[in-house]
């Protein structure tokens, strides 16, 4: 009786009060603040902090699928920095990105834009633009792969319908390409164009009047006034977009897997798909591909860090901003 | 000085006539309609004034001149072109909108050359421009701010020089001074119906506040449900109201009603009877009046200085508030005759509960016929 006594809530409670009885007002409401975020904190530190952390010291080391890890220094570093491989996968990683980036700011815009108007189908039309976010990126994928196979593909059928020559979309570079940037540009352009009308929404009606008045057509004010005050949400999208492109892995693996010898991995290694080869397909990388993980985190703090910079010239915060 | 002088030249040699004539406008919203039919004509280099309650439509019109809005029915026209089917663009208008509408992301210079870098006139020109256009308006050390970087004024005179900037043709204010303070709102209204009186555009100007229609109009237009009740010299409005909307409308406080009785004419003179109490009128009526308005302003309390002046006998009357304007004060009354207000005589006392009397002249005096039409 006594030790459910001490445990008991009211006495747990009577503890946080009294806790809280003798602080200011501002001091109450900062305590009670970060218990909210004691969970949120809590998990942050379990599954990115452990988990970054424990990558930091497997970057130094030489760990295989057996037996402890050994200390190396910086032996995976100067590896990183010699092998070839990872200099190709950043290539293609920024190959994609580059064709990809733009690839779904202009098609979300597009659809953005259409989303203003009023017409026939328009839940219909709705419902396609924001399909491919609630379907299982895998099954899109591999829905593509079948289109673009090269015996048996509607595209290749089409090509030859029209008295082409069928192409190897998966057996060159520029297929291979081709493929991963549509489909990153199919698989990510539904929240963007969410993201970029709900933007729209918010540019007053006013301003498109008074332009109007000014002697700007519709394509001027679509550039003078839509473009500029919908850089933040624009560049949102670009950052979101950036960074999620330049850590590619599901496409480029379910598109390209590395157990089919017939095609060249070196299209489509990205350098998430570098460090899962490494770490997970051959067998003593783990420390290897450890340091590959920070190069693509550097990598993306460059990325992120040129963007951020551009957003102070390119970019209009709202009224009051 | 000189600079203004220079833009308004210019203004000069580029004016053109510019009158406009709405002809059985119409304008519905699916099943509402919003405008019956209107006709107005607005003739060149005038201020007007569309006044009315919310809702009568008085936006509405000023958005049809302008081609933001379709005209369901009837013909809009501008210095003799009908305009109906012209983009807003090519209508010569320019607009002053009560949200300012400035472009947030771009400077006050931004701002003011966005419409000659839409005309795509010559870089050195939509210098020149800006800069009259920033003198005349006591912009010019403003030219590189942002419009959040503006107070309320400052932003509305940036929006009615980019709205001059253009030389427009016509110059459309929509409620310009609402998001205002009170004493910004004197003063911008002053420099309006300065720069109108200099620049001479048609301006059609859309307001609720009947103090900005009165100080500024050449011609005020009193609307009711799309409709218009009179359209006149701010003075006339006042003082010959067209019917008993507008008589009520126009002037604060509000005129005060009487319904008539009885009404007999003989012998040049007309007897009234209202509440029991008999007022002599030394004019003949056409009609038997329903009703009689009288200003505040000119009521007094009491039977009046002799038996010849009009009084109304108001039975169990009680001073309900007493507002004082610092010149003068009103006096709220109720009583079984209705509610009426008067100008309280400098130094009186309250006036004690009971009978009492409203007096005032006879020349003071509106007829209203059962219409609520004016009569005399």
């Amino acid at each position: 009786m006594n030790q459910v006594g001490r445990k008991n809530p009211a006495g747990v409670l009577t503890g946080v009060r009294r806790v809280f009885a003798r602080r200011t007002l501002a001091q109450r409401e900062a305590i009670a603040g970060y218990l909210l975020l004691l969970p949120f904190l809590g998990g942050l530190a379990v599954f990115r902090f452990y988990g970054f952390f424990y990558n930091v010291w497997l970057s130094f080391m030489d760990a295989g699928a057996f037996g402890a890890p050994k200390f190396t220094g910086l032996d995976n570093y100067r590896k990183l920095i010699s092998d070839s491989q990872v200099w190709l996968s950043l290539g293609n990683t920024l190959k994609f990105a580059a064709i990809a980036v733009p690839g779904v700011v202009v098609v979300s815009l597009l659809l953005a834009v259409l989303m203003q108007y009023r017409f026939r189908g328009e839940s219909v039309f709705r419902a396609i633009v924001f399909l491919p976010a609630v379907c299982l990126p895998t099954a899109l994928i591999l829905v593509f792969a079948w289109m673009f196979q090269t015996q048996y593909g509607v595209v290749n059928a089409a090509i030859q319908a029209i008295g082409g020559d069928p192409v190897s979309w998966l057996g060159s570079s520029a297929g291979v390409t081709t493929v991963v940037s549509l489909l990153v540009i199919y698989l990510s352009f539904s929240v963007p164009t969410i993201i970029l009308y709900a933007g729209m929404q918010d540019i007053s009606p006013d301003l498109y009047e008074a332009a109007t008045l000014d002697g700007a057509g519709p394509i001027n004010r679509f550039f003078t006034i839509t473009l500029p005050l919908l850089s933040p949400s624009l560049f949102f999208v670009i950052i979101t977009t950036a960074i999620g492109t330049l850590k590619l892995f599901d496409v480029v693996y379910v598109l390209v897997p590395p157990i089919d010898q017939s095609v060249s991995l070196n299209y489509a290694f990205t350098l998430v798909y570098y460090y899962f080869y490494v770490g997970f397909v051959t067998i003593g990388g783990r420390g290897y591909a450890a340091a590959i993980s920070l190069f693509l985190l550097l990598i993306i703090m460059v990325v992120s860090g040129i963007l951020l910079r551009m957003q102070r010239r390119l970019v209009h915060y709202g009224e009051d901003g | 000085m000189e600079e203004e002088t220079h833009l308004l030249n210019r203004q000069e040699e580029k004016r053109i006539m510019a009158d406009i004539h709405l002809e059985h406008v119409q304008k519905s919203f699916g099943a509402v309609t919003v405008i019956p039919a209107l006709d107005l004509e607005i003739p060149d280099g005038s201020f007007t004034v569309l006044l009315g309650p919310s809702g009568c439509g008085k936006s509405t019109i000023l958005r049809m001149i302008a081609g933001l809005e379709a005209v369901t029915d009837g013909e809009i026209r501008i210095d003799d072109r009908v305009v109906n089917d012209v983009s807003p663009a090519e209508r010569g208008c320019a607009m002053v909108f009560q949200s300012y509408a400035l472009y947030p992301h771009k400077t006050v210079r931004g701002n003011l050359s966005y419409p000659l870098n839409m005309a795509k006139l010559p870089k050195s020109e939509i210098a020149d421009r800006v800069t009259e256009v920033a003198g005349f308006l006591e912009l010019t050390d403003l030219l590189d701010r942002y419009p959040r970087q503006l107070s309320g004024g400052q932003r509305q005179r940036v929006a009615m020089g980019r709205a001059m900037i253009r030389k427009p043709e016509v110059l459309l204010y929509d409620e310009p001074l609402s998001n205002l303070d009170l004493e910004l709102r004197v003063r911008l209204r002053l420099e309006i119906a300065e720069m109108q009186r200099k620049l001479k555009t048609t301006a059609v100007y859309v307001t609720h506040d009947q103090t900005e229609a009165m100080t500024l109009a050449d011609t005020v237009v009193v609307l009711r449900s799309g409709r218009i009740e009179q359209a006149g010299r701010p003075h006339d409005l006042y003082h010959r109201p067209a019917n008993i909307f507008v008589a009520g409308f126009i002037g604060t406080p509000k005129m005060n009603f009487f319904k008539v009785e009885k009404a007999e004419s003989k012998g040049g003179k007309t007897t009234l009877t209202i509440g029991g109490s008999k007022i002599v009128l030394s004019k003949k009526l056409e009609r038997d009046p329903a009703q009689i308005g009288v200003r505040p302003e000119y009521c007094a309390l009491g039977k009046g200085a002799d038996s010849a002046t009009p009084h109304v006998k108001l039975n169990d009357a009680r001073l309900v508030i007493q507002e004082n304007l610092g010149d003068r004060s009103f006096g709220f009354m109720s009583s079984r005759q209705g509610e009426v207000t008067y100008l309280i005589a400098e130094g009186a006392e309250p006036p004690a509960e009971g009978d009492q009397a409203l007096s005032f002249p006879a020349d003071r005096v509106l007829c209203f016929d059962g219409d609520g039409n004016l009569i005399a």
